[in-house]
């Protein structure tokens, strides 16, 4: 039953990563056209 | 400044159980890691994260509707599996013939560390926001 528990886990935990770096480099794509838009304006 | 409070707030209050539970270990003479670690302590950091995730984002107005549903969902589903967590840890409290408390522990420490993960990619999300 524990092992059930634990491949769960593993599975779920994965998932929840990936879609975690995903949230992470979408962040950074957003964060880095924000300030290169900033720049073009002269704002930075 | 958002992640500095989240880290002091969140993962600093749901770490509570395992701090107390540290200097207990650190204090007494017989050394058992056996009671250092159990996973009821690491199924509530999973729940203080994901609690605060939602509450988080369910006020917010300014961010991607797509995006913050999908994080709230996974938020739901998160504090579900933690409740049934919690319940087997209950569970084997009472009967420990049932389930191996290894397999157990090791879930809930994947999970937890997960969570605290995944509450860090949003809260960067919500700084970086409002640092532009």
């Amino acid at each position: 039953m524990g092992i059930y528990i634990l491949v769960f886990s593993i599975v779920f935990s994965l998932l929840i990563i990936i879609f975690s770096i995903k949230t992470l480099v979408d962040t950074r794509n957003y964060y880095y056209k924000e300030f290169l838009g900033r720049k073009e304006n002269g704002k930075n | 400044m958002i992640k500095t409070k989240w880290f002091i707030y969140t993962v600093i209050v749901g770490l509570i159980p395992f701090i107390v539970r540290l200097c207990i270990f650190i204090v007494s003479i017989k050394k058992d890691t056996y009671l250092l670690f159990d996973p009821m302590d690491f199924a509530i950091l999973g729940l203080v994260v994901n609690i605060t995730n939602i509450n988080e984002l369910e006020g917010r107005k300014d961010l991607d509707s797509e995006w913050k549903s999908k994080c709230i969902g996974i938020s739901v589903i998160c504090i579900v599996v933690y409740a049934v967590l919690f319940a087997i840890t209950i569970i084997y409290s009472i009967n420990s013939n049932i389930f191996d408390k290894k397999y157990i522990l090791v879930s809930s420490v994947i999970l937890s560390i997960t969570s605290v993960f995944y509450s860090f990619s949003i809260f960067d999300r919500l700084n970086k926001l409002k640092g532009v």
